[in-house]
This record gives structure tokens, C-alpha cells and sequence, in this order.
């Protein structure tokens, strides 16, 4: 060798060195900037490819580092263009135990193998050799990629001519493993982070979805906010309450922005109190105003969020609508209190009357109270309260119980009397309807109710009582007006009788006639009938009395006003007068009169005055 | 113990009819007063009812029989001082006693009596001689 020889020698080896490096150099270079698989084989394999490679292939090899590898899997795939080989395609799987060069390779060497002839090569197994022949492969090289002596992957190459290796080859083939090692980890390491985040994040979104399900799905509206008050979140009936489109439109704001900003302060006092303290408020019955401009009532309850380390992030309220809940039960209140409250003043008392036990109950105390027993102290049996009624209206109660009975159309309406526990008698208006019967009709139960219509009672009476009186009053006044008494000489009265005469009116002129002799000291009673204008038989049998009763209390009656048309009407009735004097007129009968009592009239002068 | 009921007034039987008399008590005072005409020779006999304020049959009763009885000793009787009540219920009943004289109290009743004394005695021809049995009596 001459020095000029070697010296060409060391400056081509210095010159291979340099290509080597610089070739490494690049490799590195793009596979620091490489991120996804392809990027990957695409800087590990520029140098195989420009040595004429047909296709290269990246394998991920799927296993656990610290156990013996098993699957591979093709994550890259590089193929010269116009030439496809059907049985290198991505994603294929292989097993490793069914390839042996690949196994030992694994498992025994960390350099490259490099596959010259794959047709005769020793080091392949038949498997491997018949799939490098259906491909076409002639030569092929295996590259694995390392990273602190765990297997990460492997690199292939293949060469569908024969291909010998120069040393500046094989040299930069065993290069690569530790080359590539790092960012073949890396990419490992990423794959299976976004394979775990990937899983995870279905997982979550589907808990997610699950959870956004239930919030909105409940009839609670559920809410979180933080320490400030800011909602954090909340569910789809908590934003229809607040007038938004969307959940996600609630984060941020605070109640004071909502149509419920009256009661913000309220709010955020129960909040602070719940954060504060850490612990829940449950069933607060508070207002809300709604977006729709409603007032609904909420029983809301408040407990405390957390986060990971227990601090108080915040609260979690839910709350349920009330409205009709709280409005039933005012009206049902409202309408009891009515009742209670008409049935008090209306002093009604009721009763339950089981037909079966033949009690009677009295569901609330105003019965007894009425009948002015205290409560308990009334028997409720059906025997004991039918004894308290007035033996004079229990056959009428009796029977119009019967006729309700019979016929349910037939109201029960009865008045009568119940003994009070003093004793004394009460007047009640009794009601009651049958309110179940059996199959045969037969009643079962009725209720009822006791009116305490005593004082109604008492009061028609008086208010009889007054207006007989006033009758009687004015009877009286009329009476006097129409029996006036005249006296018109010593021991002579006058009675002019002006109209028909009745029974009552015949008794008013025989009184008034008695007590105008005792009055006037009569020995003489001028009747008047003149004015009377019909003299029936009636009239005269009154007359008849009259004179009678004046008889016997010592005085003679004269009657005057005997018309041609009464002094028919007498004798064709066939009347008998002649017991005492009757004359045509009131003159003729004054003259007898003065007669009776000694006196004579006697006319002085001519009657012309003088 | 009727006793004190009848009083002799001149040729007047003054007879004051007791509240309430019992069926015995009528017989009794009826008995007592025919005893008086016997006894003052007593030409009327006059009834105060002005105590009595009810008539029941025995009340009628007794005017009847009474008056019945006197005329038939020769007297008369005369009825005073009876109550409107009385007499309305008198009325009622038809007791309108047409025989007998009725008054309007004691004054009337003595006028009466006299009247009848400077008739004769008598207004009848019954009284006269009543008058006379009286006086014979």
C-alpha cells in the first residue's frame, strides 16, 4: 500500500465517517421535528429508500416492555410508488411466536438483521420466508428500535432486487436503534396516553351525558355557583326559569341579573350561610319570579361544593316548584277555615250517624256545645240523643227520617225541640242525607246537621206576639170610635151604632154598654141603629144580648132607628122584639125615655122665641 | 155563719151572696134567707152579687130557686150589682132570668122597694098579698 493509497484510504473512510454523520445527522435531525408515525418513518427511512428499498414498514410492537413481546403492529407504511404489495398493508397485525426470525431477532440482537437473499438465508423461518416471497421480497432488513434496552418497535426495509449491503449501510442501520429510540418512545408514550385519553374521555362524556341527562330530565331545577355568587352552572329547567336558551348562557352571572333580582339578597344570604358554614340548608319555602313575569314558590335546598381537597368551592341548590302544592293546600285551608267558620256562626252543629253501631258521632264539639254539654260529656249512641228530643216532635222527626230513608229524593228537614243539659228546650232545624247504603238499600250512614234556630224561633214568636197586640191596640181604638157612649140626661145614655155588626163588634157594645150604665148610673139605653145597615137575624140576636145584659145590670133599653125596611126584614124573620120598646126614631125614643126617669118635655112659648 | 150576709133594711132583705158558694152553702143560704122573710116579714128580698165575679150553674141555680122560693112566700126579689163578666157569661149561657127585677145597686134597689110601697104595697096583685101574708106573717 503506498502512503498516497492510504492516505486516499483514511480521507475516503474520513469521508464515509463524514457521510455517515451527516446521514445520522439528518435522520436526527427529522425526527426531532417528527410527531406523528409516518413523519417518524419517513425520517428513519430516507436513507434505506435512496439505497433503493422498495417499501419500509414501521411496527409498533404492542406489548408490555417488561414481558416478552408478542403482537406487532404496522402503524406506517411506505411503499415505492407504483408498486403496492397486498400482503404489507397498514394496521396488520402479527404474531411473533408464529415468526421466529422475528422473535429471535427480538429476543437475541440488537443490530439490525440484514437479510441478503431472503430465498436462501438460514436466519429466516419459513413463515417469515413465504411472507417475504408472496411480497416479492428479495433482500429485506429488520431494524429494531430500542430505548434503554426495551424493544419499542421495529423498522423494515425490502428490496424487491437483490441488494447487497455496503458498510456505510450496515453502519448507519445499527445506528438507527439508538438514534430512533427516543422519539419512537416518545410517540409510543403519546399513542397510548391518547388511546387512555380517548377512553376516558368517551367515559366522561358519556357520564356527562348521563349526568346533563338526569339534571335535565329531573323535575328539580339544580344549580352551582361559586363563593361569589357567579353560577358555575345549572340545568335546563333552571334556565327556561331564567329566561335563557341554553344552561351554558347561566355561567358567569349572578342572580342579580335574573327577573328573581328582588330576592337576590335573600339568596345569597342563604348561599353564604351554607358556605360559610359547610353545612346544607335544606327545605327553605322561599319566592321566585320567573322570566315569564310568574311568581312560583320553591322549596329549595343548598348543600356545599367541594372540590378534590374538601375546600368550599362554592354551593349546589336544587329546587322544586311548589306553587300548586302550597296553592291546594291554601285552598283546602281556605275552605276548611270557611266552613269551620260558617258552620260556627251559623251555630250549626253536625253529626255522623253509622247506622250499623247506631253511633253518632260529632266530628267537631258544637253540638254538644250547643246543647250546653261539654265535650265527651254527651252519650253518642243513637238512644241517648234521641232521648234529648222533645217528646212532642219525635214522631214528626221519626217520621220525616222515615220518608228520607224511603225515598232519598224526600229532603230530611225537621224543627224541633232537644233538652238542653239544663234542661230547658231548644229549637233546632235538623238536615241530614243518607250517604251510603248497602246493596240492598239499606242506609248505612247518614250525616247530618243541628241549626240552633231557638232564638229565630223566640223571635217569630214575639214578633206574633207584638203584631196580635197591635191588632188588639187598634181593635181597641176602633172599638171606641165605633161604641161611643153618649149621656145625654141624668140616668139616659145614647149608643149610636154606626155599621155592620159582627160577633166581636156585638161584644164591644154589650161591654161598652154595661160600663156606660155602671159609668152614667142608666136606668135607660137608647140603641141607635140607624146607621146599621143591614139587620139580619144575627144583628138582631146581637141586639137581642145586648138589651139582655143591660137588663141585668138594672137598666131598660130602648131602640130607635126602626126603618119600614127593618121593620120588615123583623117580622118576616120572624123575629121576636116585643120584650123591649123599639121606636122609628131617635126623637120619639129621647121623649119615652124622659119619660121613664120622671121627666116631661113641655114647650115653652111659641116655639118662635118669644 | 151565713148570718152576716143578711141584713134587714126597713121591709128590704139585704142579702150579700158570698164569693165562691159550694153546692151545700147554696142550700144553706137559701134556707137562711127564707128563715129571714119569715122572721122580718121582708117584702123584697134584694141579691148583691157585686162579690161574685163567676157564674157556674150553682150560681144560676141558686137565683133560680131562690126567686122561685121567696115568690112563693109572697116577696120579691130584686138582683143588684151584677158584674159585666158575670152577666156577659149570664148572657152566653141564655140565664137572662126575664122574671126577675135587676138594678144597678143598693140606691137603685131602695128606690125601687119604695117605689113599690106607695104603689099599694105592690105593683101586682101578688105582692099585695104577699104584702099581707108578710104583715099577717
Amino acid at each position: 500500500m503506498t502512503v498516497a493509497s492510504d492516505i486516499e484510504d483514511r480521507l475516503a473512510r474520513v469521508e464515509a465517517d463524514l457521510d455517515r454523520v451527516s446521514v445520522l445527522l439528518n435522520i436526527s435531525l427529522a425526527l426531532n421535528s417528527a410527531r406523528t408515525d409516518d413523519e417518524i418513518l419517513s425520517a428513519l427511512s430516507q436513507y434505506g429508500i435512496k439505497h433503493g428499498a422498495a417499501s419500509a414498514a414501521l411496527l409498533y410492537i404492542d406489548s408490555n416492555p417488561n414481558d416478552e413481546p408478542e403482537w406487532a403492529q404496522i402503524v406506517a407504511i411506505w411503499q415505492r410508488p407504483g408498486r403496492v404489495s397486498p400482503s404489507i398493508s397498514l394496521g396488520m397485525r402479527f404474531y411473533l411466536p408464529d415468526f421466529s426470525f422475528y422473535r429471535n431477532w427480538l429476543t437475541n440482537s440488537k443490530n439490525a438483521q440484514l437479510v441478503s437473499n431472503v430465498a436462501n438465508d438460514p436466519q429466516l423461518d419459513e413463515n417469515t420466508r413465504q411472507l417475504y416471497l408472496m411480497a416479492g421480497v428479495k433482500t429485506t432488513a429488520a431494524i429494531p428500535l430500542t430505548r434503554n434496552e426495551q424493544w419499542l418497535g421495529l423498522l423494515t426495509f425490502s428490496w424487491d432486487e437483490l441488494h447487497t449491503f455496503s458498510n456505510q449501510e450496515v453502519a448507519i442501520y445499527n445506528s438507527l436503534p439508538a438514534l430512533a429510540g427516543p422519539s419512537v418512545e416518545n410517540r409510543r408514550l403519546l399513542l397510548n396516553m391518547e388511546h387512555i385519553i380517548s377512553e376516558k374521555t368517551a367515559e366522561l362524556t358519556e357520564s356527562r351525558q348521563m349526568l346533563e341527562t338526569i339534571l335535565d330530565t329531573i323535575p328539580l331545577g339544580v344549580f352551582w355557583k361559586d363563593r361569589d355568587g357567579h353560577f358555575l352552572g345549572c340545568n335546563q329547567l333552571v334556565a327556561r326559569d331564567a329566561g335563557l336558551q341554553s344552561p351554558t348562557e347561566i355561567i358567569g352571572k349572578t342572580d342579580e341579573d335574573f327577573a328573581w333580582r328582588d330576592y337576590a339578597a335573600q339568596y345569597r344570604a342563604d348561599d353564604l350561610s351554607v358556605i360559610e358554614s359547610g353545612q346544607p340548608r335544606l327545605n327553605i319555602e322561599e319566592l321566585l319570579a320567573s322570566a315569564d313575569g310568574s311568581r312560583v314558590w320553591l322549596r329549595t335546598s343548598k348543600i356545599p361544593l367541594r372540590d378534590a381537597s374538601g375546600a368550599i368551592i362554592g354551593v349546589l341548590g336544587m329546587y322544586e316548584d311548589i306553587t300548586a302544592q302550597k296553592e291546594a293546600k291554601s285552598r283546602l285551608f281556605d275552605s276548611q277555615q270557611r266552613l269551620e267558620l260558617a258552620v260556627r256562626s251559623a251555630n250549626i252543629g253536625l253529626w255522623d250517624w253509622d247506622f250499623r253501631t247506631d253511633r253518632v258521632e260529632f266530628h267537631n264539639q258544637d253540638l254538644p256545645r250547643m246543647l250546653g254539654y261539654e265535650p265527651g260529656e254527651l252519650t253518642n249512641t243513637r238512644e241517648a240523643f234521641t232521648e234529648l228530643i222533645h217528646p212532642d216532635d219525635l214522631q214528626m222527626m221519626l217520621a220525616a227520617l222515615q220518608a228520607h230513608i224511603a225515598d232519598p229524593s224526600v229532603p230530611y228537614n225537621t224543627e224541633g225541640r232537644i233538652r238542653m243539659k239544663d234542661g230547658s228546650w231548644k229549637w233546632v232545624l235538623g238536615s241530614g242525607v243518607i250517604v251510603e247504603r248497602d246493596a240492598d238499600g239499606q242506609p248505612l250512614r247518614m250525616i247530618g246537621t243541628y241549626q240552633d234556630i231557638d232564638q229565630q224561633k223566640r223571635f217569630a214568636e214575639e214578633r206574633e206576639r207584638l203584631q196580635q197586640e197591635i191588632i188588639e191596640a187598634q181593635r181597641q181604638a176602633l172599638a171606641e170610635l165605633s161604641t161611643p157612649i153618649i149621656p145625654i140626661m141624668d140616668r139616659i145614655i145614647v149608643l149610636p151604632l154606626v155599621g155592620g155588626i159582627d160577633t166581636q163588634r156585638a161584644r164591644d157594645i154589650m161591654r161598652a154598654v154595661l160600663e156606660g150604665i155602671t159609668r152614667y148610673r142608666a136606668k135607660i139605653v137608647i140603641l141607635d141603629i140607624t146607621g146599621v145597615p143591614v139587620v139580619d137575624s144575627g144583628v138582631a140576636d146581637h141586639l137581642n144580648r145586648t138589651i139582655q145584659a143591660a137588663r141585668l145590670k138594672g137598666a131598660q133599653t130602648i131602640v130607635t132607628g126602626i126603618t119600614d125596611a127593618v121593620a120588615e126584614t123583623i117580622v118576616d124573620l120572624g123575629i121576636d122584639w116585643h120584650t123591649f120598646e123599639t121606636l122609628r126614631d131617635l126623637q120619639s125614643g129621647l121623649v119615652m125615655a124622659l119619660d121613664r126617669v120622671g121627666y116631661r118635655l113641655q114647650q115653652v112659648g111659641n116655639g118662635n122665641g118669644k | 155563719m151565713y148570718f152576716t150576709n143578711i141584713q134587714k133594711l126597713e121591709n128590704l132583705l139585704l142579702v150579700a151572696v158570698p164569693q165562691d158558694l159550694m153546692d151545700d152553702e147554696v142550700i144553706q143560704l137559701r134556707r137562711e134567707v127564707l128563715q129571714a122573710i119569715r122572721q122580718y116579714g121582708s117584702q123584697v128580698v134584694l141579691l148583691d152579687f157585686s162579690r161574685v165575679d163567676i157564674c157556674d150553674s150553682f150560681f144560676g141555680r141558686f137565683i133560680y130557686s131562690t126567686s122561685k122560693m121567696v115568690e112563693l112566700m109572697g116577696a120579691k126579689v130584686i138582683i143588684a150589682g151584677l158584674q159585666d163578666i158575670v152577666i156577659e157569661t149570664m148572657v152566653e149561657l141564655g140565664m137572662t132570668l126575664p122574671d126577675v127585677d135587676a138594678v144597678l145597686d143598693l140606691d137603685d134597689a131602695l128606690a125601687l122597694t119604695r117605689s113599690l110601697s106607695q104603689n099599694g104595697g105592690a105593683p101586682t096583685e101578688d105582692s099585695a098579698e104577699i104584702e099581707t101574708l108578710t104583715l099577717e106573717g
